[in-house]
């Protein structure tokens, strides 16, 4: 597959007076996972937020799918296929296992099918049919993250952000999360995914974006990246 | 104490206000004019003192009209027993002491649960008041040898002094920067030392002590006293609208704002009551979805602005 | 004895859990704290007195009348005040300003009314015949009272529980930015908490019409009561607010037959301000749900 599925051309964005996005432009390849890494207040969450429609764009322009997506509002993303899974995951604490999920199919094209798509991912993930009738307040940070992926899922998205998925989760977590990433990946979901845990994250990624101050420093493939000096002393300690 | 230099203005200001409202208006005004007067300078104290606690800390309080009627619940008990100077201290202190002991536990809760739980509050001492008195055989209390309506708008007068001094060093001692810090974020404040607890407490007591006096004074115009009118609910909203109106980040916003909204309703309470409650809603909501800050709050705004922009090479953004 | 007032405390907490739902059903979505809710009631109620009064139309045919009414009135106010409000505003400066627009409105509805129709106590006689049944005496509005109010609020139940539309309405109560992420459309779902909750406080004042004398001020201790009802039951908690009204309804009753009626609001607020103190999350919130 080629192509790019999105767009960012010169993108400001901010709340209130403060101002976050300084003219990001980068293409995200269809197909794949691109990273995005930064150190904490560059930008990362708020371009995943400008990304999904959460947040306005104030200058810029943002193409998804060749269409032109920068007023569109988040129901209208996630129609068009863009899901968010955010930071600090954001389940709905007093719905059950699977209202979360059946919420995740709330917008009109997937919405008929949400049972028969449910039980799709609770074949794939049994954890989730296990615990169906939990409530996800209750569930651990582990199973929390995994019902919100699933949870977006639910919308059959072409495009996945992912924000900060292996924030508060324990290694072994972390192990199963970035094995489910790649699972995701090779259904030919394209993936968007901002990581503190950036060696893992080059190393599961194909293109990466280091975002600094607002601004996309470096960019190229994930694997150059992890080669290179600047990365290794910014970001890898090396 | 002594008060740092900068209150000294404000403060004389006040004091030559207050005398000269004192002591020359009776001289110029009718009979009329005293009521007028009098109603006037009564609500700017209840605004006054009203901003202490809410103006400043952002918790906003429906529990005025409990301190007004516990004052004048006390004033009247105490009526023709103990000297007229001492009833209204009385009055004053009982009520403060009314918000020290509700305080702790009401100040728990924030935002809504505040504003809604000082209104459960201010009735529950309402219905106790009415309980008390119906298991007492009395359904309202004459008084008898009231002062007269001049001396009555002295004692007013004064009292708002004291009021808008009190809301006057609130805002700009070492106190006040708490308080306004609580507004702005109150964990934070916590964390960097601020007593939050009691200054909120305090400042809940502090803003408790003149709406005490200013319902003995009110119950000594009338010369009765009836639980139901001088525990209403709806005392303590118009004091948010006028301080709402006005602006309540300061002593100056709810000043312009009891003054607008007397004005208004002495224009029209007599002739269309109904009309100037209209009125009085339809600003308040313009106010508060027009001009946030209120009326003083966004002139000072204009203000600044046009000055900033006279100033050659400056840009605004 | 003991089931008569039973019956009565349920007929007079089921009118209170349908005015809390709607009152949370606004307060949950938007986190408007709306204190003209019982002015609402009010309007209902002048409108089921009116059309009967005038033209014979029968209260059972209000209330529909009424919740079309007052659910526009609701439209009208969301489009016209809220939406703005709800743009500029966050967090806790939304609950405040709301109180206070609300309350000018309340100011503006409660007085038109008193212009337009003056303050005396207006009411008309219908379903007003004795119905008796295993040693209970009721009237006949009483009954209908109770069954409008549990069909009302059975059918706000089984939309929230079984409707997509209704599983997005709880999602947004419990949390707005997850709700926009998963694809719901908030504004419009403000729009519809906006006309189903001012159009149930519509109903309820149509039902109350048939017993309780209409006045311009009826409203205000319907709000205070609504408060009441959806604190004890947590803010923004439906199921709470059901169990909150019948709750309070019970109370209220068993209060005045043991105490005749002078302690009714002594004990009504005594108990709410205790829970408050006690338990802000409400009898039935979770710690920290909010």
């Amino acid at each position: 597959m080629s192509g790019h599925i999105l767009e960012l051309d010169g993108i400001h964005a901010g709340y209130g007076e403060v101002r976050v996005l300084h003219g990001v432009s980068l293409k995200v390849r269809t197909g794949g996972v691109t990273a995005l890494i930064g150190s904490n207040g560059a930008g990362k969450t708020t371009l995943l937020r400008v990304i999904a429609g959460l947040l306005p764009v104030r200058r810029g322009n943002l193409v998804y799918d060749y269409r032109e997506f920068t007023d569109a509002d988040a129901a209208h993303r996630v129609e068009a296929g863009i899901a968010l899974v955010p930071e600090g995951r954001m389940v709905f604490p007093d719905f059950t296992v699977e209202e979360n999920l059946l919420i995740g199919a709330f917008t009109p094209r997937v919405r008929a099918r949400r049972v028969e798509l449910a039980a799709t991912l609770y074949d794939r993930y049994p954890i989730l049919k296990e615990r169906r009738r939990q409530l996800a307040g209750t569930l651990s940070g582990g199973q929390q993250q995994l019902l919100a992926i699933a949870r977006g899922l639910m919308s059959e998205p072409k495009l996945l952000l992912l924000d900060e998925p292996s924030l508060g989760l324990s290694p072994q977590a972390v192990a199963d999360l970035f094995r489910m990433i790649e699972e995701i990946r090779a259904t030919g979901v394209t993936i968007m995914l901002v990581e503190q845990n950036v060696r893992s994250t080059l190393e599961i990624s194909d293109t990466a974006f280091v975002l600094e101050t607002g601004e996309i420093a470096l960019s190229g493939r994930a694997a150059d990246l992890l080669a290179d000096d600047r990365v290794r002393q910014a970001y890898l300690g090396l | 104490m002594k008060a740092p230099s900068w209150f000294a203005g404000p403060i004389g200001g006040a004091l030559v206000v207050a005398l000269l409202a004192a002591f020359v208006v009776p001289g110029m005004a009718g009979d009329y004019g005293i009521e007028f007067a009098t109603t006037l300078v009564l609500w700017i104290a209840l605004v006054q003192s009203w901003v202490i606690l809410s103006g400043y800390t952002g918790y906003v309080s429906l529990g005025h009209a409990a301190f007004v009627g516990a004052g004048a619940y006390v004033f009247i008990l105490t009526w023709g027993a103990v000297p007229f100077w001492f009833g209204l201290v009385a009055a004053g202190f009982t009520s403060g002491l009314l918000a020290l002991i509700v305080g702790g536990p009401c100040l728990r809760v924030r935002g809504p649960y505040f504003v809604i739980l000082t209104l459960g509050v201010a009735e529950f001492v309402k219905y106790a008041v009415i309980n008390i008195e119906a298991s007492l055989g009395k359904f309202g209390r004459l008084m008898i040898g009231t002062p007269e309506p001049v001396d009555i708008y002295r004692m007013a007068v004064g009292l708002a002094a004291i009021a808008f001094v009190m809301a006057l060093v609130a805002r700009y001692s070492r106190f006040g920067v708490g308080l306004r810090a609580i507004r702005e974020n109150e964990v934070a404040a916590e964390m960097t030392g601020i007593r939050v607890r009691w200054l909120k407490v305090g400042a809940f007591g502090l803003s408790a002590l003149v709406p005490g006096v200013v319902g003995a004074l009110m119950i000594c115009r009338t010369g009765y006293f009836e639980p139901l009118q001088m525990f209403s609910p709806q005392l303590s909203l118009t004091i948010i609208t006028m301080c709402v109106a006005g602006g309540s980040d300061n002593p100056w916003g709810p000043l312009i704002g009891a003054l607008f909204l007397n004005i208004l309703s002495e224009l029209l309470w007599d002739s269309a009551p109904e009309l100037y409650t209209v009125i009085l809603g339809v600003v308040l909501v313009f106010v508060v979805l027009r001009m946030p800050e209120g009326i003083y709050g966004t002139a000072v705004k204009r203000l600044a602005r046009r000055s900033r922009k006279a100033v050659p090479g400056e840009t605004t953004p | 004895m003991i089931a008569q007032l039973v019956f009565v405390g349920l007929t007079t907490g089921a009118i209170y859990a349908l005015i809390a739902v709607s009152l949370n059903l606004i307060y949950g979505t938007m986190r408007l704290l709306n204190i003209g809710h019982g002015d609402m009631a009010m309007v209902g109620a002048y409108i089921s007195f009116w059309l009967f009064t005038l033209a014979d139309v029968p209260p059972y045919v209000s209330f529909l009348i009424a919740p079309a009414v007052s659910g526009l009135f609701g439209l009208l106010l969301y489009r016209g005040m809220f939406a703005g409000l709800l743009r500029r505003v966050q967090g806790d400066a939304v609950e405040g300003s709301s109180l206070l627009v609300f309350f000018g409105i309340s100011m503006v509805v409660q007085n038109s009314a008193s212009l337009l129709f003056s303050g005396t106590p207006r009411a008309y006689r219908y379903f007003d015949g004795i119905v008796e049944f295993g040693g209970i005496a009721v009237t006949e509005s009483r009954l209908v009272a109770l069954a409008v109010a549990v069909v009302a609020i059975g059918a706000v139940l089984a939309f929230l529980k079984f409707s997509i539309w209704g599983l997005g309405v709880r999602a947004l109560i419990q949390n707005r930015a997850a709700s926009a992420i998963v694809g719901i459309n908030v504004d419009f779902a403000f729009t519809f908490a906006s006309v189903v909750g001012f159009a149930l406080a519509g109903l309820a004042g149509a039902v109350i019409s048939m017993y309780q004398a209409v006045t311009p001020f009826m409203g205000g201790p319907y709000t205070t009561v609504g408060f009441v009802v959806i604190i004890l039951g947590g803010l923004g908690n439906i199921n709470g607010a059901i169990i909150g009204g019948l709750v309070v309804g019970l109370l209220e009753t068993a209060g005045i037959a043991l105490t005749g009626p002078n302690f009714r609001d002594l004990l009504i607020y005594g108990v709410f301000i205790a829970v408050l103190m006690l338990r802000p999350q409400g009898l039935f919130g979770r710690k920290g749900a909010h």
